[in-house]
């Protein structure tokens, strides 16, 4: 089946989540910010053809918010599941994006999920549902981030099978913005390489890094017509830091890739 | 009246001679932070530094109202050893700001691309040529000095035709960098080429990896002006206990270049322009004696004091320490003996901390524990609309459990916190009048102490000093088991400044003893004063990456570390060993017992 959402392969991880389909097996997906973790999951539902129900875990999300609650109508009441009864019963993927920043106890609705059991009990309706054989549950978050009252409950994350994400190859992330984008392959290269120098500074100078998403955005703009060297300013200086030093450094990069002598002189 | 005509004449003949352009002068300072972050992303060894280089020597050909003039003897070119990147201190040489500034960005960017060892010539071609195809934005700019010094370079002189061929294959490599030229040999030394990197100055090593150094070598450094440029040092051996031989050539006699190798070592006055004379010297020949009998005298002193009050608590520990050049671990390589002061009497807190105490403990008891959403509540903050919905869509609609609020509420915190501070010697150094460095870390401690106990959390403290690799000494203020009382106090009261500080050792061992708390949360929070160093190989880079190794195993061990430090210039090295967010530099260190609850509340809230 060919697939209407691009994704280009870094590794095996295609064939290892369609046996984890097959297998039902819950996935955990890490990576930095932008990197392509929903965008393969969403490529994963074409592929397989099963719906992607996605929730974006924040700090207030309820159980209920996952499950399901009863509503009123002018009939009376009426139970509406939520994403997760939803896959659950009808089967498809549920995919929970950024899955440290739900408070714990949500997530430990999703233990009987995530094991040999695959039930959900809804305790509102008294109601326990046995997963549909295409039900799979995929949870990603980014373990850059330092919070050190944050992270994932170790009973939680050993439940799953975890794939390791990055940012592509200069090679893969040159085809991936021509891919997305349709900008030439020389722009592309050039974007590319910035990005991997701006990456190096992470840790040292900066505290996220460029993003393959970010490199899209600036690819987009300067497709459409807009000066590469600002694309790039505004896509990739400005939104990583606020430190003005930095970012003058930043923009020095940019000039030298993307503007002649004469113009950094105007 | 001769020094104002000796003045005019100098300024006269210089002015006469000189040829860069003074308006469009651009220095290193203003560039520095900047450059050394683009060095970074061109892909350059974050461990190394950047500063100014020292000018070089060479007997290059001048014309004669040049050598009338004195100038062009010594020349600032761009170069890089293991430890660094050396720019020259100002750019003058082409008539646009524009062109001086990108010529430091060239140059680092040349550092990043060129390796260190390496047939400097060839190498600078390749460079040059990977450059102009990476970076669309320097073609422009390069044609334009490269032009600029081929102008400039027409004017030099060269009287054998070994000279003229060497030029004529400078200028080719200026304006075509291809690299396949071989560099021509010639009797004098060329002009130099600033867009060029030069080779390091071979220096000779004596004694760095001498593993048994000289009976003296435990003084400190006698603490002196620090002369900012990089200088060129040879290190030479002055070991042989006979005096050296004195070769008498007149007219090299009054002159302070020369080595002479003299034992002079009872010679105890110091020369109050050193600094000066460093400054105009074209190398500094290092020895391997320690002179100075006041440096002597204070090691003395301070050795046997320290066991004295000390009870040791076991045998000791033996740690790893890691070999950055070997790549691997020494193993069983530090002897780090725990220690607890024996004599410290329980005391108050004393008086002068009593009234900041007093308002940390205030404004803690807002932040005591942390926030909570409690759902379903009869009381509270804001609706819950889901009990709502389930009390309105159930068909006995009950009057109680009329449950419809959230209300934010507070909990503990399952957190354990081990606080490290160096007790080095160079804490003994004064901030003002009254107060030294150990000063402000022992009362930061006490404040730290009291607010952290108001907060209830989990927290122990240790103190920490080092003599090479056998000795680290490790003092207990309290463990994780002790409650924060009187006796604590005492401790922490008694803590003295001890010797060096072989961070890598303490951060390891206080990994150790955190990762066994069961809380779920770690925090290491390092108090520091300077980079890390000993007297055995420990300082420089060496130290540098051992401590990074040990940040790195406390991050795998999943402990948050975070290093808050004193030291003005920790900019340069702690966001390679922390991390951009994993240190705090205070710059007003008398700050440090207030700032550092605020800090802690920060990190964990």
């Amino acid at each position: 089946m060919t697939s209407s959402c691009y994704y280009l392969p870094q590794n095996n991880e295609i064939e290892l989540f369609c046996y984890a389909a097959e297998l039902q097996l819950p996935v955990l997906i890490k990576g930095p910010t932008g990197c392509g973790k929903t965008r393969f999951v969403e490529h994963m539902g074409e592929k397989l053809n099963r719906p992607v129900y996605t929730v974006a875990c924040h700090d207030d999300l309820t159980a209920a918010d996952l499950i399901g609650r009863h509503l009123i109508n002018s009939e009376g009441t009426y139970w509406q599941d939520g994403p997760l009864t939803r896959a659950v019963r009808e089967g498809g993927i549920c995919y929970l994006d950024e899955v440290v920043e739900a408070r714990k106890d949500t997530t430990v609705v999703l233990h009987p999920l995530a094991d040999y059991r695959r039930v959900l009990p809804l305790d509102r309706t008294g109601e326990t549902i046995q997963a549909h054989k295409n039900f799979m549950l995929v949870v990603s978050y980014n373990p850059g981030y330092q919070n050190l009252l944050k992270g994932m409950k170790p009973s939680t994350r050993q439940r799953f099978i975890s794939l390791q994400f990055n940012y592509p190859e200069e090679q893969q992330e040159t085809e991936i913005i021509m891919a997305e984008t349709g900008i030439d392959s020389k722009t592309a290269r050039h974007l590319v390489r910035l990005g991997k120098e701006i990456r190096r500074l992470k840790d040292h100078d900066l505290q996220e890094m460029v993003s393959t998403r970010l490199l899209v955005y600036a690819a987009l703009l300067i497709e459409k017509g807009f000066p590469k060297r600002d694309a790039c300013v505004h896509c990739l200086a400005e939104s990583l830091t606020d430190d003005a030093e930095t970012f003058q450094s930043l923009v020095q990069l940019i000039n030298l890739h993307f503007l002649s002598g004469k113009e950094q002189a105007a | 009246m001769e020094e104002q005509v000796g003045k005019l004449w100098h300024s006269f003949i210089t002015g006469r001679t000189t040829t860069g352009y003074p308006q469009a002068a651009i220095s290193f300072s203003q560039l520095s932070r900047g450059l050394s972050i683009f060095y970074r992303a061109a892909g350059g060894d974050p461990a190394k530094t950047m500063s100014c280089t020292d000018k070089r020597r060479l007997r290059t050909r001048r014309a004669w109202l040049v050598r009338v003039a004195g100038t062009q003897q010594r020349f600032s070119m761009a170069w890089q050893d293991e430890k660094g990147v050396y720019f020259p201190e100002q750019i003058d040489l082409f008539s646009q700001t524009e062109l001086n500034k990108t010529l430091y960005f060239w140059l680092a960017a040349m550092a990043a691309q060129l390796p260190l060892h390496f047939d400097w010539f060839r190498d600078n071609q390749i460079a040059t040529r990977t450059l102009l195809d990476r970076y669309p934005g320097f073609r422009e700019h390069y044609r334009m000095m490269a032009a600029t010094l081929v102008t400039q370079r027409k004017n030099l002189i060269c009287k054998t035709e070994a000279e003229k061929r060497r030029e004529k294959v400078i200028i080719h490599a200026l304006n075509h960098p291809v690299d396949c030229i071989e560099f021509p040999v010639a009797d004098r030394d060329s002009h130099p080429v600033p867009l060029w990197l030069y080779p390091a100055l071979s220096t000779q090593h004596v004694t760095e990896e001498n593993e048994q150094p000289l009976p003296n070598q435990n003084t400190e450094k006698q603490q002196t002006e620090t002369v900012t440029v990089r200088k060129q040092a040879k290190r030479t051996d002055d070991r042989k206990k006979t005096d050296g031989l004195l070769i008498f050539i007149p007219d090299s006699l009054f002159s302070w270049t020369e080595h002479i190798n003299m034992d002079r070592s009872e010679d105890d006055t110091f020369d109050e322009n050193a600094a000066f004379i460093a400054q105009d010297l074209d190398d500094l020949t290092l020895g391997n004696r320690e002179n100075g009998i006041a440096s002597r005298l204070k090691i003395d002193l301070d050795l046997p004091s320290s066991d004295a009050d000390d009870f040791p608590v076991g045998p000791g520990i033996r740690l790893p320490e890691w070999h950055y050049k070997r790549h691997s671990y020494i193993t069983h390589y530090c002897q780090l003996q725990p220690l607890i002061s024996a004599d410290a009497e329980p005391t108050e807190l004393p008086v002068h901390l009593k009234p900041v105490a007093r308002r940390l403990k205030s404004q803690l008891e807002s932040f005591r524990l942390g926030k909570n959403r409690l759902r379903r509540q009869l009381f509270g903050d804001e609706i819950n609309l889901d009990s709502w919905l389930e009390h309105t869509t159930s068909a006995t609609q009950q009057v109680t459990g009329q449950n419809f609020f959230n209300r934010i509420d507070q909990h503990q915190r399952d957190l354990s916190t081990l606080i490290l501070a160096d007790l080095s010697l160079s804490t003994e150094a004064a901030i003002d009048n009254d107060t030294r460095i150990i000063d402000v870390i022992r009362d930061s401690l006490l404040q730290f102490g009291e607010a952290i106990h108001t907060l209830d959390d989990n927290f122990a403290m240790y103190g920490f000093s080092s003599v090479r690799n056998k000795m680290i000494r490790y003092h207990i203020l309290k463990n994780f088991n002790e409650s924060y009382d009187d006796t604590i106090r005492g401790r922490i009261l008694s803590v003295k400044p001890g010797f060096y500080t072989r961070l890598g050792a303490a951060i390891r061992q206080s990994t150790r003893i955190l990762a066994r708390q069961p809380s779920e949360h770690k925090l290491l929070l390092i108090i520091s004063d300077g980079k890390p160093n000993d007297i055995d190989r420990y300082e420089g880079r060496y130290g540098i990456e051992d401590t990074r190794k040990a940040v790195q195993e406390a991050k795998s061990e999943g402990l948050a570390p975070f290093c808050i430090t004193v030291d003005s210039d920790a900019n340069n090295y702690l966001p390679y060993l922390f991390g951009n967010r994993g240190y705090s530099v205070l710059h007003n260190s008398l700050k440090l017992p207030q700032v550092l609850p605020e800090i802690y509340l920060g990190l964990t809230q």
